[in-house]
């Protein structure tokens, strides 16, 4: 009955994966810096720039984003990390926002989903200007001024890519970054340096993470609903471009 | 009564003619006989093909077609074609199945060419060529198309050369529309200057100057002339210049000796003695020129070994400095145009500092191991001279370059305008045919431009040089060359607008605007995504952002005041003084600057040369709301406004006094409510914005207590206002041409 036993076996080995068809995996780490980061590059306020905005900015602290922020135990902010190779659906789109404040862009690094509605607002008693370009083929996704203090302006996300936001309005300091995916497998390192990605169905995937100066770094991964998938990255301090 | 009839007489006479008589009536009949089962009832090739074409039909359950012969008449084109009595199944579809025998398919390009040619009116032989009437074959053998007739005139083209057959009626289109093979052989008879010794029947204007002969003593050495003529692509790859002594032999031993000391002989003699080795500060202010102020809009150095097509307008850069001396170099940057008045090379209206450090890191740009370049020359020998003088005239080298004493006289290689009509007897494969799948006369055309000399009988002497010609470039020529045709049409007539086009996109090519402008943009909706095709305007790979590029003249037509527009084309005028890139003087001619106002015009479907103006929601009433927008906006952050002002902001948008005599109302208006929609890219922001993307007219404002917080009011009196203030600003100081 080699046969039977055969189809048993098969049988026995396939129960689990027809179980397992809706349940999902996490995939998380943590991202850590090697090397000590440059310092903070030093302030230097375009010569050009209005009065009335020099008069606001230089007041406030940390005027310009560090390429690198890090804990004590060099665990690196900032990171975007992300699955390639995953189908799944997009899930409902997400309220995020990119607001203006003390002359900085808030956040620094984030990750949407096309679909999603990005806020834009301006806290600052001064015209701030909003003009993300997708890095590599340098098209705008938009441009647009906010001269009133409160105003807000909200902007669906149509086309993924890397956007590299600037203020055109003479604050040539200001930078942020926002990572467009056309899939919600994707997370933000934090302050403690950890990421996790959840509903991950299970599978073989590419694991990304990229960081402003360090880079892209890639690995294969694989995701089962059991066990967490831990995949920690480590970056090294590159010149800042 | 009967008459006696005499032995030997009438009688007998007809009796013995009787038999012949009777046997030629016999075979006068039967011939006649056979003739009409041969052209009536028995052998027809075309027969068993419709009979096999009711069998593809019957496979698929369609009717049956009658049997008889088909022919199209067309009087004007002169057709009488029997084509379709076998290609019965070209305008049908369904038939494209490699199943059907490939004589009965549907024509493969069907969809794109049979709905405006069709079969009925056009018939097949106006563009395949052969003998319409034709159906049989030679000595009954199978139907071969001419291919083993050598009596067919014109036999059936081969694919490629199809594209020949187009330009008979589509001759007054600057491109023929699904002809890519041809339009590029015209545009290689015209960039190649073959027109300079050949006439042709669709190229009329005249072949663009080579460089003068006059100043070679300033410009470059002897030993470089020698070199040059020898082999011109070794020394400069993509050079128009062809190889007049392709293959080693004598002549090329000392003909280019000759010609050297002849063209030394008539040259002024260098008016800058030698100048001091450029310093490296020269070097690298002149790279930093290069790379800002345009040059690489036409040019490229050995940085970049391929670009996109319009870079390669004029000639490669790198290795110059081992071709050019610099004070040449300079002297030529300077002023182009006071050396060649033909020049494709446009002023970049440069300071005397700025050429010296352009032409200083020029002359750097040598091969490695090379020195830059001596301009050293020996001393005339008279026998020489003369000899060089006798090879200029015997190879032509007036017809394209200016040489001092020498007149050009026409054109010296024979007319080509019915070189499509070359009858087979002439053409003679000198010193063997080529492996060849055309026609006698394709393969022939071919084998000429690939080895001008192989062709070569003995006793006839050739002077066709070899071109540098790719496969595919010398095939696009043959395409060309073989059009050429006296040969009924019936001319397209294109409209208005399209002429307008064509005729401004000629200009366009003639000064390459599309190496540094978007020429073009066309979006297509295919389902969701729009699909966007640009022209030109490439040059902002070398500017970190767009708002640095030149701007884009797609939407000229619209943009602009036709009056500022010539003015600005005649005598260019700084507007962006924050771009390094600089518009260059053109010297551009009246009839040109039209051609491209009416192309703009037409490209934006406006009218020309006026139109009205949808008349503004906003006057002097206004003038408070206005005043208080431009103030809460605060548009001069970026913009100066007026001559008076500090101009300092200005390094970021043009001044807005300029706006009220250079763009069009309706352009401002659209532009302050949506400026990436016209301008993708720009540093513009948008102040309004749609409260629901899917209606165009929802626009938002952030200012709801002004003018009823309508932000198409809004705009207005922004507008009313900028036009407000360019009438009142006095004289500006960009006035002056930089």
């Amino acid at each position: 009955m080699t046969a039977t036993r055969f189809l048993a076996v098969l049988l026995l080995l396939a129960s689990p994966l027809a179980l397992a068809e809706d349940a999902v995996g996490v995939v998380r780490g943590t991202v850590t810096l090697k090397g000590t980061p440059p310092k903070a590059p030093e302030v230097k306020l375009p010569a050009d720039l209005a009065e009335k905005d020099r008069a606001f900015c230089t007041a406030k602290p940390s005027l310009v984003p560090p390429f690198y922020v890090t804990d004590k135990a060099a665990h690196l902010k900032d990171v975007v990390v992300w699955l390639t190779g995953v189908k799944g659906a997009a899930g409902p789109a997400t309220p995020r926002s990119l607001v203006n404040a003390d002359c900085r862009f808030e956040p620094h690094v984030q990750a949407v989903t096309v679909g999603d509605e990005l806020k834009v607002v301006n806290r600052d008693p001064l015209l701030h200007n909003t003009h993300p370009v997708y890095l590599g083929d340098q098209s705008t996704m938009f441009n647009i001024a906010l001269p009133e203090q409160g105003q807000e302006v909200k902007k669906k996300v149509k086309k993924p890519g890397v956007l590299k936001v600037q203020c055109d309005a003479g604050h040539v300091w200001m930078r942020a970054f926002v990572h467009v995916f056309d899939h919600r497998f994707h997370a933000v390192t934090g302050a403690d340096g950890a990421f996790a990605i959840a509903d991950v169905p299970p599978g073989k995937y590419t694991l990304n993470a990229w960081h402003e100066a360090a880079g892209t770094q890639t690995r294969e991964v694989e995701v089962t609903a059991t066990t967490p998938s831990q995949s920690d990255f480590s970056f090294e301090v590159k010149p800042v471009p | 009564m009967v008459q006696p009839v005499k032995p030997g007489g009438r009688a007998a006479e007809s009796t013995s003619y009787r038999a012949p008589f009777l046997l030629l009536c016999a075979l006068l009949f039967l011939s006649t006989l056979w003739a009409l089962w041969d052209e009536g009832w028995g052998r027809r090739p075309w027969k068993a093909t419709q009979a096999r074409f009711n069998e593809v039909l019957a496979q698929r359950g369609l009717p049956p077609v009658d049997e008889g012969l088909r022919q199209v008449t067309i009087p004007a084109l002169d057709v009488a074609d029997r084509c379709q009595s076998c290609h019965l199944g070209v305008d049908r579809p369904g038939l494209e199945s490699d199943e059907v025998p490939r004589v009965l398919r549907t024509h493969p390009r069907r969809d794109e060419l049979l709905g405006r040619h069709p079969v009925e009116r056009v018939g097949c032989t106006p563009c395949h060529a052969g003998q319409g009437l034709q159906t049989k074959g030679v000595g009954g053998a199978a139907f071969a198309h001419g291919r083993d007739d050598p009596y067919w005139e014109q036999p059936l083209r081969s694919r490629p050369f199809i594209e020949s057959s187009c330009v008979a009626c589509h001759a007054s289109e600057r491109e023929v529309p699904g002809a890519p093979l041809f339009n590029r052989g015209r545009a290689l008879f015209e960039d190649r200057r073959c027109s300079a010794c050949h006439s042709s029947r669709y190229v009329t204007t005249p072949a663009p100057a080579a460089p003068p002969l006059d100043r070679l003593r300033e410009k470059t050495s002897e030993a470089f002339v020698v070199a040059w003529l020898r082999d011109p692509v070794k020394l400069r790859a993509g050079t128009r210049m062809p190889a007049f002594w392709p293959e080693a032999g004598a002549r090329r031993e000392q003909e280019p000796v000759a010609i050297a000391a002849f063209l030394g002989s008539v040259s002024e003699a260098a008016s800058a003695p030698g100048s001091a080795p450029p310093t490296r500060e020269e070097v690298e202010a002149g790279k930093a020129l290069f790379d800002a102020v345009g040059c690489r809009g036409c040019h490229q150095l050995a940085d970049e070994a391929a670009g996109p097509p319009e870079a390669g307008f004029g000639p490669r850069l790198d290795g110059i400095g081992a071709r050019a001396t610099r004070a040449w170099l300079q002297a030529w940057l300077k002023n182009p145009r006071a050396q060649f008045a033909d020049a494709r090379m446009p002023d970049l209206r440069l300071s005397d500092d700025e050429a010296a450090a352009l032409a200083a890191f020029l002359a750097s740009q040598v091969p490695a191991g090379e020195q830059p370049l001596e301009p050293r020359w020996s001393t005339p020998d008279a026998a020489l001279v003369s000899q060089g003088r006798q090879a200029v005239l015997r190879y032509g080298c007036q017809a394209c370059h200016r040489i001092p004493g020498l007149t050009p006289a026409g054109r010296p290689g024979p007319d080509l305008d019915d070189f499509g009509d070359l009858p087979p007897e002439r053409v003679e494969w000198g010193e063997g045919r080529p492996a060849c799948d055309f026609t006698e006369r394709e393969c022939w055309t071919l084998a000429k431009l690939r080895h001008p000399q192989a062709l070569r009988r003995p006793g006839l002497d050739l002077v066709m040089p070899r071109f540098d010609l790719s496969d595919d470039e010398a095939l696009a020529l043959s395409v060309f060359l073989l059009s050429n045709r006296a040969q009924p049409a019936v001319p397209r007539q294109v409209s208005e607008a399209s002429a307008a086009i064509a005729a401004g996109e000629q200009v366009m090519a003639r000064h390459n605007c599309a190496g540094c402008h978007e020429v073009a943009r066309e979006e297509r909706r295919v389902g969701d995504e729009v699909q966007t095709t640009v022209r030109g305007g490439q040059i902002r790979r070398f500017y970190d952002d767009d708002a640095l590029a030149p701007p884009p003249l797609s939407r000229a037509g619209q943009k602009f005041q036709l009056r500022w527009l010539f003015d600005f084309l005649h005598q260019p005028r700084r507007v962006r003084p924050w771009l390094s890139v600089r518009m260059p003087t053109f010297a551009l001619e009246d009839r040109e600057v039209e051609a491209l106002l009416r192309s703009f015009a037409a490209r934006s479907g406006q009218p020309f040369p006026f139109e009205r103006e949808a008349p503004l929601l906003a006057g002097p009433g206004e003038r408070a709301d206005a005043t208080f927008l431009l103030e809460k906006m605060q548009c001069a952050r970026c913009h100066a406004v007026g001559a008076g002002r500090d101009v300092k902001p200005a390094e970021r948008a043009p001044d807005l006094t300029l706006a009220a005599g250079r763009l069009k109302p309706g352009w401002m208006r659209a532009w302050l409510l949506d400026p990436q929609a016209l301008q993708p890219g720009t540093r513009m922001p948008a102040y309004f914005f749609l409260t629901d993307d899917d209606d165009p007219t929802s626009w938002s404002t952030p200012y709801p207590n002004v003018l009823g917080g309508n932000a198409t009011r809004q705009v207005d009196a922004l507008v009313w206002l900028t036009t407000e203030l360019g009438r009142q600003a006095p004289a500006h100081p960009e006035g002056a041409p930089r």
